[in-house]
């Protein structure tokens, strides 16, 4: 079973995510910040990280530099999820060696179709 | 000190100072140059003779501080002179006017007759004063003399013949080679530096040496019965002699000649401004001292205008006397030099050359402009060297030259009406001239000429409480400015006299550039008699270097028989006033002239177009201005219009931003209700109930937004009535009770039991709610509220007693959506505008919010003022 990691600080969006996910037969871990998606790095790989950029700690940016500086986890897709919209947060997010970039409000559909992509491409 | 020796230090003295004048004219022409604002300040101080090295201490022992005023007036009138002498320099640059004469006779029309009275009384009253400072050199001697009579030598007579031989080498050029005037400008400051250094140098070794310092001098003198000498005698009179100084500080033709003929630079005047009175001040700074100090310890009987040199004797020092002596000498011979080469001048072009002129027809003098100077001074040192061994005995220095003064004074009516009063005319300013001399003479009882120099026979008696000497300077004075004004209002002037008033009056108006352009006459005469003329009466330098420039020019083009252009004919008139005065140089030219068909130009013409060229040019420079700073206020306005584009841009986004957040958990949720038909009752109820809590959280969101946009633009409108804070806490308390029960944390309200102001309580509310809620998500145990009656205002404090803000947050503590990064434990909550909203409430009630206390200073302390008017309607 693949395991993918969600990294967001809003409640509702973790739950929805969880189980969108969790039904498409993923392994599904969650972290609600970004203290504790580094935690949840630190013991297990992952294939794919569903990645909020803005958040009180740590934000999405330096995780994603932190996992692609990474020797092991570099090999983790990084699928960015937020609500900034604009051109310069999506180029930066890209630059940054993620995978893909995905503007909130998000269709659920989509976002399935696309997660089981990178990861069948895997 | 033997004869031998004096003639000895005179003849090393002279002799440098031949040195330093050629010094001066070769060599050290940069220096000058470089300092030609000190040189400048120096030669105006040739206004000390021996006068001052000698005379002021002669005064101050007999008269007290009377001396004073003859520096007083130059001194305090000193400011004044910033602007005079900007405008006098001007106009005699203009119109290349090189004696106090030719200025005078210049804007009378160039009227002959005035500058001839003027030279007269120039003469009149300054050769006796010249052959004073030849007798204080000669009587300077003697007293060093150990055996007198039988060694008198002819001292004064080598150096009156030296000092000739000095004016014929370096004064006669003066005028119009600026390598001459350059060498004798260092002389004379060579010579204004030594005076000064030894009247200074030289009192203070005998003032705090064998005098004893100056306290112990003024005690001996208060027991000895002088105390009267450390007053002004005469008031009335002292007032007159500072008005008088004042005058002759410029009008002295020696003055004139350093002040205005040598200026090189107008931006030297300006040193002078403050170098002058500092020379002054420290040349007369040990005068009453030496006065008290030699009444005291010489003889009775001895002469008081020599108790300098006396008491440098009496010392028994080696070097004194003769440095005495040289200070001495260093301020007759300035004088006589400076002096004699100005009067030389006005002599020569107001008396000798109209005189040789001769008829109409023979129109070219028998001497030269130089050789027609060099019997001018010639003539004025045998006058002085006659009057000295005629009629200068030992009288007192100072009475001699005040009545001296007196007499320059009769010009400055004249003087100064051609820088200030278009109207006065020539007439007036002749007859006023004559009335005035007339008057200075009858009163002293032609004092000059028989030396008395005491005015004792008085004829003129106007105040009997005034000393005859204020009577004269007010009567001559009087009169002369009296029919000066008068005969000036019924006289209409001609032509030239009228062009050149407008000249002196308006020269600051008139653009530089034009003082050679301008044309004062369109005579006609040909290339072939212009050249012949010129090359008659112009020296050598000046037709080689200063028109040949601009006379070739015009030549090459021209045909020997054509006529000059009026420009050029203008030009030519300048040069040769430079040379031989103003009314010589037209009558000259008149001469020349085929036809005397002076075609006066209007001079308004010009003096207008300057103006409107100044006036264009202001115009311009302040449209300049307004641009420049119209453009300023746009690059500021656009600043602040990107700062606030800048701020609106990014409070959307973070709308935007805050926004998407709400709509991302609804869209999911129900989307994956939508399409997982699978998912249990209880999973789809809790997808549900949090969609619900996302729309009310988004409601808020926009009406806090709102809010906080209306209360920024100011449109927000409060609905004001009479509340009481302390209900208001009572409900918030209330309402937040089962948050705060399920937090552990409990909630306390201190203060009195009404707090009633005016104000809109949905917001205050809003405010306590905020406040509340930030404390409770911090709080560890406790939750209060403290209500104060402050001074006309309400003190509300939320205090918890959690960990505090951290420090980095402090700054956008009521920043919108400002959230702090400390927020791990709890998960946030709210909008991230609750501070700023309430800070903008608080700011609208006419209070203010914010952070009062914070750990480790104090419990977490928010606090704010509102306040406490209420009204009854």
């Amino acid at each position: 079973m693949k395991r993918i990691l969600i990294v967001d600080d809003e409640p509702n969006i973790v739950m929805s995510l969880e189980y969108l996910m969790r039904s498409k037969g993923l392994d599904v871990r969650i972290a609600r910040n970004g203290t504790e998606a580094l935690d949840a790095l630190e013991k297990g790989e992952f294939e794919l990280v569903l990645l909020d950029i803005t958040m009180p700690d740590v934000d999405g940016y330096e995780i994603c530099r932190t996992i692609k500086n990474h020797p092991v986890w570099k090999q983790t897709h990084v699928v960015f999820l937020s609500a900034k919209s604009k051109q310069t947060d999506i180029e930066k997010g890209m630059s940054l060696g993620a995978t893909d970039y995905i503007v909130k409000p998000f269709s659920t559909r989509q976002l399935s179709h696309r997660v089981l992509e990178i990861l069948n491409e895997a | 000190m033997s004869a031998i020796n004096i003639v000895l230090i005179t003849a090393v003295y002279l002799a440098s100072l031949f040195a330093v004048a050629q010094w001066g004219k070769g060599r050290g022409k940069g220096v000058v140059k470089r300092f030609s604002g000190q040189f400048y300040a120096l030669g105006i101080a040739v206004y000390c003779t021996a006068w001052t090295f000698y005379g002021s201490i002669g005064r101050a022992a007999t008269h007290g501080l009377d001396f004073l005023a003859i520096y007083i007036g130059p001194i305090i009138t000193m400011p004044v002179w910033w602007f005079m002498l900007r405008k006098i320099n001007r106009i005699a640059k203009a119109q290349h006017l090189s004696s106090l004469s030719d200025f005078i006779s210049a804007r009378y029309g160039k009227n002959w007759l005035l500058g001839i009275v003027v030279t007269l009384l120039v003469v009149m009253s300054i050769t006796p004063y010249l052959a004073l400072q030849i007798g204080a050199i000669s009587s300077s001697a003697n007293v060093l003399l150990s055996d007198a009579v039988a060694e008198r030598v002819e001292l004064d007579l080598i150096t009156t013949g030296l000092l000739f031989v000095f004016t014929l080498f370096y004064g006669l050029r003066f005028t119009f080679d600026p390598k001459e005037r350059s060498g004798l400008i260092a002389a004379i400051g060579f010579e204004s530096a030594f005076k000064l250094l030894a009247a200074f140098v030289g009192g203070w070794i005998l003032v705090q040496g064998p005098l004893g310092g100056v306290g112990r001098v003024f005690e001996r003198a208060e027991q000895a019965g002088m105390g009267h000498l450390l007053t002004i005698q005469d008031p009335h009179q002292w007032w007159w002699m500072i008005i008088i100084s004042a005058t002759a500080f410029i009008l002295l033709p020696r003055q004139f000649q350093m002040a205005v003929v040598s200026n090189q630079n107008e931006k030297d005047i300006k040193v002078a401004m403050w170098m002058l009175p500092l020379y002054l001040l420290l040349m007369n700074w040990w005068i009453v001292p030496i006065a008290l100090g030699g009444n005291l310890s010489l003889p009775g009987g001895s002469n008081p205008d020599y108790h300098f040199l006396n008491l440098a004797l009496k010392s028994g020092s080696d070097y004194l006397p003769g440095l005495m002596f040289l200070g001495g000498l260093a301020a007759s011979t300035s004088m006589i030099i400076v002096s004699s080469s100005a009067l030389g001048t006005m002599v020569s072009s107001n008396l000798i050359i109209p005189a040789t002129l001769g008829k109409k027809g023979a129109s070219f003098l028998t001497l030269s402009p130089l050789n027609s100077r060099r019997v001018a001074v010639t003539a004025i040192f045998a006058l002085a060297y006659f009057y000295y061994t005629y009629f200068v005995h030992e009288t007192a220095l100072v009475s001699i030259g005040m009545i001296s003064f007196i007499g320059i004074a009769q010009l400055a009516p004249g003087f100064f009406s051609a820088l200030f009063w278009r109207r006065a005319h020539s007439r007036g300013v002749l007859i006023g001239l004559l009335a005035g001399f007339a008057v200075w003479l009858t009163g002293f009882g032609l004092p000059q000429w028989n030396a008395s120099g005491t005015a004792s026979n008085m004829v003129f008696t106007l105040f009997e409480h005034w000393s005859p000497m204020a009577n004269i300077i007010f009567l001559s004075l009087g009169l002369n400015t009296m029919l000066m004004v008068g005969i000036s209002l019924v006289s209409a002037p001609k032509p030239l006299e009228r062009t050149q008033a407008e000249i002196f009056y308006n020269i600051m108006n008139i653009s530089r550039d034009r003082y050679d352009s301008s044309p004062l006459n369109s005579g006609q005469i040909t290339f072939d008699r212009l050249e012949k003329m010129l090359l008659k009466f112009l020296p050598d330098g000046m037709i080689s270097e200063t028109l040949y420039k601009r006379y070739t020019i015009d030549r090459i083009a021209a045909q020997s028989f054509e006529r000059v252009p009026a420009e050029l004919v203008s030009y030519s008139e300048r040069l040769l006033t430079q040379v031989i005065g103003p009314a010589a140089a037209r009558i000259v030219l008149n001469r020349e002239m085929q036809e005397e068909s002076f075609n006066n130009f209007d001079i308004q013409d010009i003096i207008q177009e300057s103006k409107e060229t100044r006036q264009l040019n202001l115009a311009l420079s302040e449209k300049t201005e307004t641009l420049e700073r119209m453009t300023h206020q746009l690059v500021v306005a656009n600043e602040q219009l990107q700062t606030l584009g800048n701020l609106k841009d990014d409070f959307l986004y973070t709308v935007t931003h805050e926004l998407r957040s709400p709509l991302t958990a609804i869209r999911a949720q129900i989307e994956i209700i939508r399409d997982d038909e699978a998912m249990p009752e209880e999973v789809r109820n809790q997808f549900l109930d949090a969609a619900i809590m996302e729309c009310e959280r988004l409601t808020t969101l926009i009406t806090t937004v709102l809010d906080i946009e209306k209360f920024e633009s100011g449109n927000q409108q409060l609905s004001y009535k009479n509340m009481d804070l302390r209900q208001i806490s009572n409900r918030v308390v209330e309402s937040l009770r089962a948050l705060a029960f399920n937090e552990g944390i409990s909630m306390e309200i201190n203060g009195p039991e009404h707090a009633t102001l005016y104000g809109d309580e949905q917001r205050i509310q809003q405010v306590f709610i905020n406040l509340m809620s930030n404390a409770l998500k911090y709080a560890k145990g406790t939750v209060k509220i403290d209500l104060k009656n402050c001074t006309e205002s309400w003190c509300v404090s939320i205090i918890d007693d959690g960990d505090g803000v951290p420090e980095g947050d402090i700054p956008h503590l009521f920043d919108k959506f400002y959230q702090s990064n400390d927020q791990t434990v709890k998960k946030r909550i709210g909008t991230g505008l609750g501070l700023a909203i309430s800070h903008n409430i608080i700011k609208a009630h006419g209070g203010k919010l914010e952070l009062a206390q914070n750990p480790p200073n104090g419990p977490t302390t928010f606090a704010f003022t509102l306040p406490a008017k209420t009204t009854d309607l």
